[in-house]
This record gives C-alpha cells, sequence and structure tokens, in this order.
C-alpha cells in the first residue's frame, strides 16, 4: 500500500497537468464559419503572416490579443513556439521591410469574441470561459 | 710514327662555332628551359586570374553597396513617414475628441502594431494621458527625455531596460490651454532588422546616425550600437562626393561606406561593407586556383621530364651508333695503310708519308734516308717451315727492326718480304750505314721458329733525298736497284746508291 499510494498521487498529479497555466484556451471561429480544424503548422503560418490560410474562397483573418493579456503569451508559448523577444524580431523584420503586418490585436478574450461573431473569416483564441453558442472550437491537429 | 692511323683528317673551323649551338640543343637546357618557361606561364596567368578575381569582387561590393544604400533609405523613409503620418492623425483625432482618442484609433485598426510601436499622449509634466503597447513609459519617467515646446516632429533617443529606444513626437495643436504632445516610441533596433548577413557579411554596416554622426543605431552582424560618435564626412562632402562610397575605419574593422542624409528628417542612413571580408569569400577559390596551378605545373614538368629522359636515351643511343660508325671508319682507315700481318704502315701510307717528308725537307738543309730491304731465304724458310712460320718470321723481324731504328723513323711493309724504312734528319750516308750495320746484324741473330733455330739475313739498298732523287718514284727505284746490286754482292749487307749514276 505504502507502495501504491505515490503511484496514485502522479496519476492525479497527470490528470490535472492541463490545468495549469491559464485554466483553457480554445481556437475559435464563428459558429457561421466552415473551418472546423486546422493544422498545427498552418496555425503557425497564419500567426506569422509566413503565408495565407484560405478557406473555400476566402482567406482567414487571424485576430491577436494584446501584449498585456495572458492568452496571448500562453497561445503563442504552446501553439506558435516563439518568446515574446523573438516574436518582437520577427514582426520588426517583416514591418520594417514591408513584407508584413501582425494580425490586429484585441485587448481580452471578451473583444476577441465580439470580433469573432461579427465576421465569419476570422479566427482567434480565447479563455474558454468566454466560449457561448456563437462561436465554434476549432480543432488544431 | 707506325702506330698512327693515318693521314691525319683536319677539323674544319666553323666545327667549333657550332658546338656551342649544339649545346643549346641538348635535352637538359633544353627541357629545362621550355619547363621554366611553361610554368611561368602557369603561375602569371593564374596570378592574373585571381586579381581580376579580386578586382571583380570590388567592383561588385561598390556596386551592392549603392543598392543596399537605396533599399535601406527606402525602408527607413517609409518607417518614418509611417511614423509621422500616425503622428498627425493622433494630432487630427486628438483636435476632434477629448478623450478616448487612442481608443478610437485603435478601434479603426489605425495605429501601428503594437507589438512594435507604443502611441501615448503626456503632458507637460511628462504624466500620461493615454497610451497604447507594452511600453510603460511611467517606470522610465527620469529617462524620457523633456520635450520642448517646438512645432514639426522631434526626435530623440533614450536607453530603457538596457534597449535604445527612438522617440518620436509631435506637440498637439488643439490649442487647449496645457500643451500635451503625443509621442511614439520604438525600440531602436527596428531601424536596423532589415540587417541581411548573406548581402553585408558578419562585419557590415548599418545604422542611422543624427546630424552630428552619433548613432542612434547601429548593427554589424549581431552587434548593436548606439550612442557611439563615428569618423564620417561633412554633410557638405557628402553632398558633394556625388554617392560615391568612401573608407572608413569603426571599431576596428575597415569599410567601404555609404552615406545618405534623408531627406525632411535630421537623421542619416550608413551602409558598410567590410572589403576584407568579402574578399576572405573569394579566399577558397583563390586557395583552389593556386592548387591547380600547382597541379598542371606539376604535371607539365613531369611529361617535360618524360620527354626529356626520352630524348636523352634517344640522343645517347644516337651518340653509341656515331661512335661505332666512327670506329669502323676508324678501323678501316687503319686497315687501308696497314699491313694487316705486321701491323706495319703499307705501300700506299709509305707513299703518302715520303710525299710528306718530301715536301716537308724540299728547300731546306736537311733530308732523309729511303732504305730499301729485302730478306735474303726468306723463300726457302717459307717452302721448308711452312706459310704460318714464314708470318711469324716477318712478324718477328718487324718487331726487329722496328727496335733498330729511331722513334720518328717509319719501318713500312711493302709486300712479301720487302720492307721499307725511312730515317728522318738525314743529310750525309755514314749515320745511315750504322743503321745499316745495325738492321743487319739484327736480322743476322737466329730466329726461333717452331723450335727450331733458323737464320736468315737481310739486303739493303739506300737512296737519299735529295741527293739520289728528288721525287718518291726515282728514289724508290734508286733504292731498289741499290738492294738488288747488295744481292748480287752476296747478299747480308747493304749498298748505297752510286752518287755517280
Amino acid at each position: 500500500m505504502a507502495k501504491r499510494l505515490p503511484r496514485w498521487c502522479c496519476c492525479l498529479l497527470f490528470a490535472l497537468l492541463p490545468c495549469t497555466g491559464v485554466a483553457d484556451l480554445l481556437v475559435v471561429v464563428s459558429a457561421e464559419a466552415e473551418l472546423t480544424r486546422i493544422q498545427r503548422q498552418e496555425l503557425k503560418d497564419l500567426y506569422l503572416e509566413s503565408r495565407t490560410l484560405r478557406q473555400g474562397r476566402t482567406v482567414v483573418t487571424p485576430i491577436d490579443q494584446s501584449e498585456r493579456s495572458r492568452e496571448r503569451g500562453e497561445f503563442y508559448r504552446r501553439y506558435i513556439g516563439k518568446t515574446p523577444a523573438q516574436l518582437r524580431a520577427h514582426w520588426a523584420r517583416l514591418i520594417f521591410t514591408g513584407r508584413g503586418q501582425p494580425p490586429q490585436t484585441f485587448a481580452d478574450s471578451q473583444a476577441v469574441v465580439e470580433r469573432l461573431v461579427r465576421d465569419p473569416n476570422a479566427l482567434g483564441y480565447i479563455d474558454a470561459r468566454f466560449l457561448d453558442e456563437r462561436l465554434k472550437v476549432v480543432t488544431v491537429e | 710514327m707506325n702506330n698512327i692511323r693515318g693521314p691525319v683528317l683536319r677539323l674544319d673551323a666553323q666545327h667549333a662555332a657550332r658546338s656551342w649551338r649544339h649545346r643549346l640543343a641538348e635535352p637538359l637546357t633544353l627541357f629545362g628551359a621550355a619547363g621554366v618557361l611553361i610554368v611561368l606561364v602557369i603561375l602569371s596567368s593564374t596570378h592574373y586570374l585571381v586579381s581580376r578575381e579580386q578586382a571583380a569582387i570590388k567592383r561588385q561590393i561598390e556596386l551592392s553597396i549603392g543598392d543596399m544604400a537605396d533599399t535601406y533609405e527606402a525602408r527607413v523613409l517609409r518607417s518614418l513617414r509611417e511614423i509621422d503620418a500616425t503622428l498627425k492623425l493622433v494630432d487630427f483625432v486628438a483636435s476632434q475628441q477629448r478623450s478616448d482618442i487612442l481608443a478610437t484609433l485603435a478601434e479603426r485598426n489605425l495605429l501601428p502594431p503594437e507589438v512594435i510601436f507604443s502611441v501615448s499622449i503626456v503632458d507637460g509634466q511628462g504624466r500620461v494621458k493615454e497610451r497604447t503597447g507594452a511600453w510603460e513609459p511611467a517606470t522610465q519617467r527620469d529617462s524620457v527625455p523633456a520635450l520642448p515646446e517646438a512645432p514639426g516632429l522631434l526626435v530623440e533617443a533614450f536607453s530603457s531596460a538596457g534597449r535604445q529606444q527612438l522617440l518620436f513626437a509631435r506637440m498637439l495643436s488643439h490649442g487647449r490651454d496645457a500643451p500635451e504632445w503625443v509621442t511614439l516610441t520604438v525600440g531602436a533596433d527596428y531601424f536596423v532588422s532589415g540587417y541581411n548577413e548573406n548581402a553585408l557579411g558578419e562585419q557590415g554596416l548599418l545604422a542611422l546616425v543624427d546630424a552630428s554622426n552619433v548613432t542612434r543605431i547601429g548593427r554589424s552582424g549581431t552587434r548593436l550600437y548606439s550612442s557611439i560618435a563615428m569618423a564620417l564626412p561633412t554633410y557638405d562632402e557628402i553632398m558633394s562626393s556625388d554617392d560615391t562610397p568612401f573608407i572608413t575605419r569603426w571599431q576596428d574593422v575597415e569599410r567601404l561606406t555609404l552615406v545618405r542624409p534623408l531627406f525632411h528628417f535630421p537623421l542619416s542612413i550608413v551602409v558598410g561593407i567590410s572589403v576584407e571580408e568579402q574578399l576572405a569569400r573569394a579566399y577558397p577559390m583563390e586557395r583552389r586556383y593556386w592548387l591547380r596551378a600547382l597541379f598542371v605545373s606539376l604535371a607539365a614538368l613531369m611529361i617535360l621530364g618524360l620527354l626529356a629522359r626520352l630524348s636523352h636515351q634517344l640522343h645517347r643511343e644516337r651518340q653509341r651508333v656515331t661512335d661505332e660508325r666512327l670506329r669502323h671508319a676508324h678501323y678501316i682507315e687503319h686497315l687501308a695503310f696497314h699491313d694487316t700481318l705486321t701491323q706495319l704502315p703499307n705501300r700506299a701510307y709509305l707513299s703518302y708519308l715520303v710525299d710528306h717528308a718530301i715536301g716537308r725537307y724540299r728547300g731546306t738543309e736537311g733530308g732523309f734516308a729511303l732504305l730499301f730491304l729485302d730478306l735474303d731465304r726468306f723463300k726457302s724458310v717459307n717452302d721448308t717451315l711452312g706459310h704460318e712460320a714464314g708470318d711469324k718470321l716477318l712478324k718477328l723481324v718487324a718487331k726487329r727492326l722496328l727496335s733498330s731504328v729511331r722513334e720518328h723513323d717509319v719501318v713500312a711493309r711493302l709486300g712479301g718480304d720487302e720492307f721499307v724504312i725511312l730515317l728522318r734528319h738525314i743529310t750525309q750516308r755514314e749515320p745511315v750505314t750504322r743503321v745499316t750495320e745495325q738492321l743487319v746484324a739484327a736480322i743476322q741473330e737466329p730466329f726461333s721458329l717452331q723450335g727450331q733455330t733458323c737464320l736468315i739475313s737481310v739486303s739493303i739498298g739506300v737512296a737519299l733525298f735529295p741527293d739520289d732523287g728528288a721525287d718518291e718514284q726515282t728514289l724508290m727505284k734508286r733504292a731498289d736497284s741499290a738492294m738488288y746490286r747488295a744481292k748480287q754482292a752476296g747478299k747480308n749487307t747493304a749498298f748505297h746508291e752510286e752518287p755517280s749514276r
């Protein structure tokens, strides 16, 4: 029994692991959008503006959050794999050379939700608490 | 005198002159010179190629630095105009409404990306009324420069958290009681983020300098420089330089540099390329050139060496054949002028020697004697003991005759048992008589042939030049007849030609 207890503890810890950090981060689109799943690489390309993502005949517009939001740090760490300094260097080069503009930013998840609802072509990330019936979760593969 | 080959063939005078020219054509000289020449040609052409390559690289640098300056100038100008446009836009909105100016603009996506740029509105006390972006001016209050109350675009530099920041500001023109400014702050490295290592290398330089040539920001490779003075030509010098790059030395690197003051902004751009670094890129190629040259030289030398060896062998072979022929010719010549049995001069050679002697003594006090010798009873020896014994006897006689005369006298055999002796430097008969007595005595000595003792004798006829005749034929005839008389007088004696005849 003394030996089984730590293993049981481990199981519990592993189960709770995804709950650490931001409660839960979701990549979402408007409920009217056709998009249901997205490749991790496509998401990366979309947010770093190395390549546009087409969905049918329209172009998907990425929506970002302000640098002050907690979701932003989590999103870039989890899906894009870049530190804020790397991101700044990336965008500095692209903006300075005139090759790209970063996604439009909104103050928090609530503002992103408002924006997504208005535009079925937009894609954003929010805290799970802000999910409602007007939005659809996109599976990141 | 009896040993010589025959009449001496004189060498012509041209022969010596020709020989040194022949020496030039000798394999070692010829191929050595050709090898040196080929190696020189290869090395000098390689040197020419390498120097042309370097010149091409330098020309390329001068061309590309102009292109890069064009691009950099355009990008900096565009960025500055966008920044200025933002400031003017904020100014315009501020003249329309009192608060939420930035929020209004952000909502319409009219502000520059806040990842890089932060915009704020500050009052005269440095208090921030509104702001966007991550930069927190409140915490850096003391490092933000105080803004002057002046119209137009203001550019200031300050350091925040170890990073050089550039601050652009405009005084708001709403005309309210307290002055306010709209500021846009951007990390200075933004202006050198277009640094392309492929084009500029690790030692290149991109920089923004202010009117007093202090770097607002500079970048070389991955290193950033700020607020360091650069030794650049003055504004007037730059404007009159017709956009020609010049050499500068900054932070221990020599660069080809181009400076362009920006239109309407109090800044200049600086683009520099390290010539040494660019030339270093060509070093592997240059080394390849030299290695190839070395390889080709070695190959050429090896081929030449092989050819030289073959040529030398051919030369030696030809030399051997020539030597062989010469030896053969000498042998033939010897045969033609000597008697094969006794190796004494034969009739032809004797006639040449007599002619020669006549030519030499004619008209002088001197003279010579011609002795005609015929062995007595030689025929009976030949008949009784055989031809081989006869031949052996002749050889022995020849030897005795030779040892009885002086070194420079000639003993010749005419054939059969007839010999002729030419005594030089003889003017009187007396010394001749001494010689003939010696000869007679020498032949009288018994010969030992095939275990038997053989006794023979000799009859000698003597003729003197010039007393007894002035030409060879007469002399020979006189000597011959004198010999006959000696034979008739009982052999084994010598008779002189009678001068009375």
